[in-house]
């Protein structure tokens, strides 16, 4: 089964959620597909890295020598990503999107597609998890490659850290999932942002319910109300006190000292359990 | 030598776009025919790499020199390769920005900002 948390954008604890799950099902994987700021693996203590490998993605390489200067690649190119001056063209790497279409409209073969490195990723085993993590190359546009990578590591029971909001790269990330975890605050904006992942995992029609995080105020029904309105239940709520704010700011797993918010990531898997059998 | 500026207006009165790559027109002056010829910037609406685009535009039209007030990286590199020689506009019309440059009062652009990218 594949759990994937969302959260429409940073902040929300979806990190703190995804972790602390995974940390409470055994031999669970947790992978992180946050690929531009991957710190789940910071709160399991993964110091020995198991494997570590580069991913790469096609580029187009071009030489000179061959080039007739007809612009039948710049021309096709939708995104721009090359330009033509002088007397051949040059490419943007960070705007190429990997089609290969300049390589197949090049009548004179002056164009071959080349290994570009893009992230890379991480396989760690602490006990009987293992933890995944992408790390995309800075400036790299897009990380696709990487988060797929990621999820080929897919195994048993897998928790899916998403990227935040609801942009091509989360979308990626809940392509295998069973099940969609939306994790929020109870503010306006955290009710604003979660809207916008409804209607994504909507469109996905993948099974989705709800947490929400940093409790303070048992009164405020802001995101029930809401939830009610699609016919759900929130899954958990958990609480926010400053002992756990503390033990996140240290990089700890909350569901290692604490025994009810323990029983509480566990009943959180319970319900999803019986809400996809 | 063309001078070229991204506009708001198809007139010489007009204001100058605040961008470059997303700008709806560019101002094309001849020094040497005193003509100004204005166009729709076919990046205006690009996929992608509006800057890269709009750059080769300008390259293309063998545009020597650029009034512009901020320039993406990647649009640098296209205006470098192409030898196209960038001043950082003033807030005033056009025509005043193209009196502006003839008396030296413009100065280089030299800082950029990095592109923005969809897809994060
Ligand atoms: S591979 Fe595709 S996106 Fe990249 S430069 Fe070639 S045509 Fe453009
Ligand atoms: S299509 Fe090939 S030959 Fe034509 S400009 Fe591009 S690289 Fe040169």
């Amino acid at each position: 089964m594949n759990i994937a948390v969302l959260s429409g954008k940073g902040g929300t604890g979806k990190t703190f959620i995804s972790t602390n799950l995974a940390n409470t099902i055994p031999n669970s994987t947790y992978l992180d597909c946050d690929v531009e700021e991957p710190n789940g693996r910071i709160f399991f203590n993964a110091k020995d890295e198991m494997k570590t490998e580069t991913v790469y993605r096609m580029i187009p390489s071009i030489d000179k020598d061959k080039c007739n200067g007809c612009r039948a690649c710049t021309e096709f190119c939708q995104f721009s990503a090359l330009a033509f001056f002088g007397d051949s063209p040059m490419l943007f790497p960070e705007v190429c999107h990997s089609c290969g279409g300049c390589e197949k409209v090049c009548p004179t073969g002056a164009i071959t597609e080349v290994k570009s490195s893009v992230g890379i990723v991480e396989v760690n085993k602490v006990a009987d998890l293992k933890i995944v993590s992408g790390l995309l190359n800075i400036g790299e546009a897009s990380s696709i490659p990487v988060i797929n990578r990621v999820l080929s590591e897919i195994e048993n029971t897998s928790i899916i850290d998403c990227p935040p909001g609801s942009a091509c790269s989360t979308m990626e990330s809940i392509k295998k999932a069973d099940y969609c975890v939306l994790v929020t605050e109870p503010t306006i904006f955290g009710l604003h942002n979660l809207k916008m992942i409804v209607e994504l995992v909507q469109l996905f029609k993948i099974p989705f319910g709800f947490v929400i995080n940093k409790v303070e105020d048992p009164n405020n029904t802001m995101i029930e109300d809401y939830v009610k309105t699609l016919g759900k239940e929130v899954l958990i709520k958990v609480p926010f006190t400053k002992e756990i704010a503390n033990k996140v700011a240290s990089g700890m797993l909350i569901s290692d000292s604490d025994s009810d918010l323990r029983d509480l990531f566990k009943s959180l898997l319970n319900k999803i359990t019986e809400e996809i059998s | 030598m063309k001078i070229a500026m991204a506009t708001l207006e198809e007139n010489m009165e007009t204001k100058l776009d605040q961008t470059f790559g997303r700008a709806v027109y560019f101002l094309i002056h001849d020094t040497e025919t005193g003509e100004n010829k204005f166009m729709i910037n076919p990046a205006k609406d690009a996929t992608g790499g509006a800057g890269i685009k709009s750059a080769q535009t300008l390259v293309d039209e063998k545009v020597e020199t650029l009034i512009v007030f901020r320039l993406g990286t990647n649009a640098v590199k296209v205006l470098e390769g192409g030898n196209v020689k960038c001043f950082r506009a003033i807030e005033d019309t056009a025509e005043a920005n193209l009196k502006a440059f003839k008396e030296g009062k413009l100065t280089k652009l030299e800082d950029f900002h990095p592109g923005y990218h969809h897809a994060k």
